[in-house]
């Protein structure tokens, strides 16, 4: 089931999001986002992780690296993301009348949902149970209509704040990015804004680790697909670039990089991939599968964005044109980072986990 | 027995823990540390038996090794359970449990399996391996130790260089050269060569960190090998190399990740309740939280490469992955530790070997090259992703 479904989604974007068609997009001559959200609402990728009882495929949080990694690695245009994480949130939250309103439209892609990518929660307050202010960045498709927005309660707390966008009181403000595959950030401006509802306490501790959780699977498995397209391509340029009689590609000092990057991207894949296994399987030695997700998705960043940058330097001159995708790949790759959590600030927070639970032995 | 648990993982692991309680002497660590290196490799032989007076120490041998093919999560608990109570490494062990086997199970004559495998596990014979000579590094096929064929023996001329535990071994897997005709890999043979055979000279090789006895270089003068030692056929020793060189990448690599695994969640525990300097510094706390993280996409892949040799995928490029990825990952483990420990790393201090962590870091450091440059050189392993895995152009 699984592979095939990584195939379907492989195949229809390499049909749909070719190299061409990805520069035609980034030159307003097409709407490639929407052309491959149409696709992905047929095929119903977009209901991977949402339950059977809710017209989704009923999969568990493996689906999303298999989904996430192909749309990284055809530098997919628009974004994708914000639906398995939204969904993940809403599904945390578990609220019977949210679950049966909301996911069942999620999984038919007939709402587009934006969700919070940093902690940012300070602009953005709740006032006798209305929004006031202005979120911070949040990741989404275009022609979104409800959102998830960080706030801070009225307690002072951080908060999950669910939001209807078309409800008066609330303005989408574009927020471009120069990743030109994804365009655009939103943030949303709130005055006197309805929530749908404000998640405090336990409720958001769930929704803010399903977030997480979801978010950066989802944003390390698209930038392990970039990191491996980088070098891919990478390869595959220096060996019909003929220099000094030669394929470049024969030359060991280029060799070695090209291998470097090669096992720095295993690496990063594999500690993915542990760090997955430890989530669906508890296997977790004491520690939470948070912890290593958060240090993967560091990992796979920083990887992807060493592939992105040698790619550029490894391309010559050509890779230094807006006509090479050298550019898409180091853009992407650095937005991602972004995502979720910065490595440093994921790093820093996991080895505050894996200290916490210290208590000192008396001598 | 603790292996009549095997298919019980907890109580395997209870089983585990009692016996080390009951069998590893509790001052061992103390009284290994400053051990001269004969004190060391007596301490070994002992542990090696207390060890296979459990069949720990072969557990991981496969049926056809004569062992009890213990299955892979099995074994991970025998070595998370050693790491646990950090156990002591038994390093002259390494070629009687993984390269011997390896290379008698596929190549060798019913009558030296029944010789030689038992003797291991009863006797705790110590083998080295003599394949580097000076002129053979990295490009092995080109050595050059040379067997004549005479009457019922080969007489055997030349020098090695590395064997790691040639001073304590009772028998060597040693490469030779018997024809100069065609390709350079096609004329090398494959022999065991009893150590105290006339002629042999061990000249122990002095250690960058100051180890006297771990590796040493051999000289063969008209040494007379019996030619039942003949592992396979005359000529064929570079296909079997490839067998005992592939051992090598196996399960001694998930050892050590879960040793270092396990050591870096002490570590970090020993940091907090001394309160070392560094938990107060934001970079270096990053810093040691990368490298967890980085373990275990190690541990991960270590146990991919035994997966994929049980499912017989001889050509996978995982093993080559593995050893460049846990040699660095090790090296730079060390690295943090050696640049955090302050001016007391650099001091002289005795330390006990048999760990993987020791209590001196910059030792520690150094003894990481051992890793970076054996077993294939890190090097070699780029070539061979680049060029196998990638499919860059040879020239
Ligand atoms: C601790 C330790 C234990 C050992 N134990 C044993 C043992 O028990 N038995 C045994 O037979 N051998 C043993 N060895 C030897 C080991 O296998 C060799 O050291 C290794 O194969 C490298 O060979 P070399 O030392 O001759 O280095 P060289 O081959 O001379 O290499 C020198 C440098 O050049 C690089 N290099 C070489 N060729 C290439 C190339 N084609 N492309 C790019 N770079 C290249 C290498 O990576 C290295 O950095 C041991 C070595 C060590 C360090």
């Amino acid at each position: 089931m699984k592979e095939e479904f990584r195939d379907s989604v492989a195949s229809v974007l390499k049909a749909e999001c070719d190299t061409l068609r990805l520069h035609a997009y980034v030159d307003g001559r097409n709407n490639l986002d929407l052309d491959l959200w149409e696709h992905a609402t047929q095929l119903g990728w977009l209901g991977a992780i949402v339950e059977e009882e809710f017209d989704g495929l009923g999969q568990d949080f493996s689906m999303i690296p298999l989904f996430h990694r192909e749309f990284g690695h055809y530098l997919a245009a628009g974004d994708f993301i914000s639906t398995h994480t939204f969904t993940a949130t809403l599904q945390a939250i578990n609220d019977a009348d949210f679950s049966k309103q909301y996911l069942p439209a999620l999984a038919a892609g007939r709402i587009k949902p934006l969700v919070p990518v940093t902690d940012d929660h300070i602009a953005l307050e709740v006032k006798d149970g209305v929004l006031r202010g202005i979120s911070g960045p949040l990741l989404g498709p275009a022609g979104a209509s409800i959102g998830a927005v960080r706030a801070t309660a009225e307690n002072g707390d951080p908060a999950i704040a669910i939001v209807d966008t078309d409800t008066r009181g609330c303005t989408i403000n574009d927020l471009p990015v120069l990743d030109q595959t994804r365009r655009k950030l939103y943030t949303l401006e709130c005055s006197d804004l309805q929530p749908l509802v404000v998640l405090q306490d336990d409720r958001f501790k769930r929704a803010d680790r399903a977030l997480n959780t979801s978010g950066r699977l989802a944003t390390a498995s698209d930038s392990i697909g970039v990191g491996y397209r980088a070098l891919e391509s990478t390869v595959a340029y220096l060996s019909e670039r003929q220099q000094f009689g030669r394929p470049i590609a024969s030359l060991q000092a280029i060799q070695h990089r090209c291998a470097n990057i090669a096992k720095d991207l295993k690496l990063a894949q594999c500690q993915l991939e542990a760090a997955l296994a430890q989530l669906l399987n508890g296997d977790d030695d004491g520690n939470d599968s948070a912890t290593w997700i958060a240090l993967a998705k560091a990992e796979c960043d920083e990887a992807s964005t060493q592939a992105a940058a040698e790619s550029i330097q490894l391309h010559g001159g050509v890779g230094f044109t807006w006509e090479y995708d050298c550019h898409f790949f180091l853009h992407r790759t650095r937005l991602n980072e972004q995502f979720f959590g910065s490595p440093n600030d994921l790093r820093g927070d996991a080895l505050d986990r894996l200290t916490s639970d210290f208590r000192p032995t008396s001598q | 027995m603790i292996l009549n648990h095997r298919d019980d993982f907890s109580a395997l692991r209870s089983a585990l823990r009692a016996w080390l309680a009951d069998t590893l002497p509790s001052d061992w660590f103390e009284h290994m540390v400053g051990a001269t290196e004969e004190d060391s490799l007596q301490f070994q032989r002992d542990w090696f038996s207390s060890l296979e007076s459990e069949c720990l120490a072969t557990a991981h041998w496969p049926t056809r090794w004569g062992g009890v093919n213990l299955s892979l999560s099995a074994q991970s608990i025998i070595y998370e359970e050693l790491a646990r109570v950090n156990a002591p490494m038994i390093p002259a062990y390494v070629i009687s449990l993984y390269h011997l086997p390896a290379t008698l199970a596929e190549f060798g004559t019913p009558e030296q399996r029944d010789r030689y495998l038992p003797a291991v596990r009863n006797e705790g014979v110590i083998w080295c391996q003599g394949f580097s000579e000076p002129g053979a590094g990295s490009d092995l096929a080109s050595l050059k130790t040379q067997a004549v064929r005479d009457g019922d023996y080969y007489v055997v001329n030349g020098q090695k260089v590395w064997s790691s535990y040639a001073h304590g071994a009772k028998h060597c897997l040693l490469l030779v050269r018997t024809s100069n005709e065609g390709s350079k890999h096609a004329g090398i043979t494959y022999l065991i060569v009893d150590m105290d055979t006339p002629g042999i000279d061990v000249r122990p090789i002095v250690q960058a960190d100051g180890a006297r006895l771990d590796f040493a270089e051999v000289f063969y003068e008209d040494v007379r090998v019996p030619v039942e030692n003949l592992i396979g056929e005359e000529n064929q020793g570079w296909q079997i190399a490839q067998t005992t060189l592939a051992a090598e990448r196996g399960v001694i690599i998930l050892e050590k990740a879960l040793r270092w695994r396990v050591q870096l969640k002490t570590m970090l525990h020993q940091a907090q309740q001394s309160n070392a300097y560094w938990l107060q510094d934001a970079q270096l706390r990053r810093e040691y939280a990368r490298l967890m993280g980085k373990m275990e996409g190690v541990v991960t892949l270590a146990r991919r490469v035994i997966s994929e040799n049980e499912r017989g995928e001889l050509r996978s490029m995982t093993p080559a992955y593995t050893k460049i990825l846990c040699s660095e990952l090790a090296q730079e483990i060390h690295s943090w530790r050696a640049r955090t420990a302050g001016i007391e790393a650099q001091l002289v201090a005795p330390k006990n070997h048999l760990v993987e962590i020791t209590n001196h870091p910059m030792s520690d450091y150094l003894r990481s090259w051992a890793l970076t440059i054996s077993g294939g050189s890190n090097e070699i392993m780029r070539n061979l992703i680049a060029q196998r895995d990638l499919g860059m152009p040879k020239r």
